[in-house]
């Protein structure tokens, strides 16, 4: 059974004086519980407001997010849903995810409460991340960035979710953390039976990590596979493009292709498929109508 | 040799950061600084500035030209920084000023410097805008940094640094803060510039793909040493080290 069903999401941003901005414009996405999905896509895409949506912090202007069944309620100021404390998510930048004021075992006891479990100690969970027993006395600036993620990820876990949610959380972490982080949260989200949605604009490191990969672009899914084969056999040319720029360390000394344009304003989408003005192999068909179908949305690979 | 690091040393604290590092820098050439966190690579590229954090005790040499940058004055180290040896961030949403105009921030430096007039010193700071391929250099001087993506910036960022035509070009991990497909244009910009300028390059960077496509050279460096250097395919192809080796296998490549 599917854990978390995300269909046809439509997000929306309002600003005064500013156009309607479509950030999610009908996704649809999947996760089963002990499954690691990558989604990735370059940054303004709207990779972030998904996971927001999923948690109830951005609120859905059309299409459903079950959870378990339950349907997922944007957050409001009184109590939650306890239906939905199993969803936890662990943001992009620990610096400012923790209180700085806060001791992080009180922080992590913050978790277990919602869980409702008095027998685990924050020590037990500080060292399920891989670090020392005793430092729960601590405050997070004697922290390093790394070391600020994984109380977290602990803090996170301490909830015992059943769908663990990372929103880009290596991105502000340094180069050698990154992977580490990475592992671990694959590791002790599919340990407890948990699905993980991970979220990256780094493919190297969702291809280590992620059982299926869904790849984004100004609102939509474009392409979504195992990993193995969205990686050896890109389909869409927008993922064979993301992939495609990615240096390879044999010393041949090749630049990476370059994909030309920006992404487009999300508040005016281009016509048709919304990545034509940037397609290397745009047809007719593409600049009039959208490919509204999947795994792989485009003209090139639709349905048969 | 257009920059020559050689038997550097900094401490900070006691606490020995780098312990003898030689590097030598050749113009039109881009020399890549590989290794992980904390092995002294942003160390290297700020010793060679003179930023070291306060406290710092540096010994060696560092010789531009022939001018020891270690044993000058913070009056004659500051004629040459930003003129002759400039410096790109990782982060250009950091390193430039939000409050700033992009044409205040790439004018500054070029009036001291250079002692252009301001319509001079705008003309040539629109040009520079074109050169790194801003579109419309015109109407993008007098917006502010907020309004341009992240690629934009750090092109931005390295036009700033290209202002008063330096030697040497230091850049600090300049594409791990970008998208990838973003990255891919912002190191074919950067292996243009040092071809056509004659720029000495080095790039800092964790990336051995980013290594792989721009550098010449290669260095590697680890705990404050460099243990390797040679041409870029000898090093990711056959390293001679051990270390080198243990680096290329930890990349989840095809082979892993």
């Amino acid at each position: 059974m599917t854990l978390l069903n995300v269909d046809d999401l439509v997000v929306e941003h309002r600003t005064p004086g500013r156009p309607l901005v479509r950030a999610v414009a009908g996704a649809s996405l999947s996760v089963a519980a002990g499954e690691v999905v990558g989604l990735v896509g370059e940054s303004g895409c709207g990779k972030s407001t998904l996971a927001r949506a999923v948690c109830g912090l951005n609120r859905a202007a059309a299409g459903t997010i079950t959870f378990n069944g339950h349907p997922v309620t944007p957050l409001g100021l009184r109590r939650r849903d306890r239906a939905l404390s199993g969803i936890q998510m662990v943001f992009q930048d620990p610096y400012s995810s923790l209180n700085p004021r806060r001791r992080v075992g009180a922080q992590i006891a913050d978790g277990l409460r919602v869980a409702g479990d008095t027998v685990t100690a924050p020590a037990d969970l500080l060292e399920r991340v891989g670090l020392p027993r005793d430092l729960t006395g601590r405050h997070p600036h004697e922290f390093s960035g790394g070391q600020r993620q994984r109380i977290a990820i602990a803090r996170a876990l301490a909830a015992r979710p059943s769908l663990l949610i990372g929103d880009e959380p290596i991105s502000a972490l340094d180069a050698s953390a990154q992977s580490q982080v990475a592992r671990l949260m694959r590791d002790l989200a599919v340990s407890s039976g948990a699905g993980l949605l991970f979220i990256s604009h780094d493919l190297s490191v969702v291809r280590l990590i992620a059982d299926r990969i869904a790849v984004m672009y100004l609102g939509k899914i474009v392409e979504i596979g195992r990993t193995a084969e969205v990686w050896s056999d890109p389909r869409h040319p927008y993922t064979r493009a993301l992939l495609g720029a990615i240096p390879a360390p044999d010393g041949a000394g090749i630049l990476p292709e370059e994909l030309p344009g920006d992404v487009p304003d999300p508040a005016a989408p281009p016509s048709g498929c919304r990545f034509h003005p940037r397609c290397p192999v745009a047809m007719d068909v593409c600049r009039e109508r959208e490919p509204a179908f999947g795994p792989v949305a485009c003209w090139l690979h639709g349905p048969a | 040799m257009t920059l020559a690091i050689s038997d550097l040393k900094v401490s900070i604290g006691g606490k020995e950061i780098l312990r003898g590092v030689d590097l030598d820098l050749r113009a039109g050439r881009v020399h890549g600084l590989a290794g992980e966190s904390g092995s002294g690579k942003t160390m290297t590229g700020l010793a060679a500035l003179g930023l070291l954090p306060h406290g710092a005790r540096v010994t060696g040499r560092i010789s531009l030209d022939g001018r020891d940058l270690l044993s000058m004055s913070a009056k004659e180290l500051n004629a040459v920084r930003g003129d002759e040896i400039a410096m790109v961030f990782q982060d250009p949403a950091t390193s430039l000023h939000p409050m700033l105009s992009v044409g205040r921030q790439l004018t500054e430096h070029m009036r001291h410097h250079l002692g252009l007039g301001r319509r001079q010193a705008r003309a040539r700071a629109v040009e520079l805008l074109g050169q790194v391929r801003i579109p419309g250099p015109e109407t993008a001087i007098d917006r502010y940094p907020h309004q341009f993506s992240g690629g934009m910036r750090q092109r931005i960022a390295i036009a700033i640094a290209l202002a008063c035509s330096p030697k040497v070009l230091i850049a600090d991990e300049p594409t791990t803060a970008l998208d990838v497909t973003v990255q891919a244009g912002v190191l074919r910009l950067l292996r243009g510039l040092c071809d056509d300028l004659g720029l000495a390059v080095l790039l800092v960077t964790h990336d051995l793909g980013v290594m792989s496509a721009v550098a010449d050279e290669v260095s590697v460096m680890r705990e404050g040493l460099v243990v390797e250097t040679g041409p870029r395919g000898q090093v990711l192809r056959d390293p001679a080290h051990p270390y080198t080796r243990t680096l290329l296998d930890s990349l989840p490549g095809e082979t892993a």
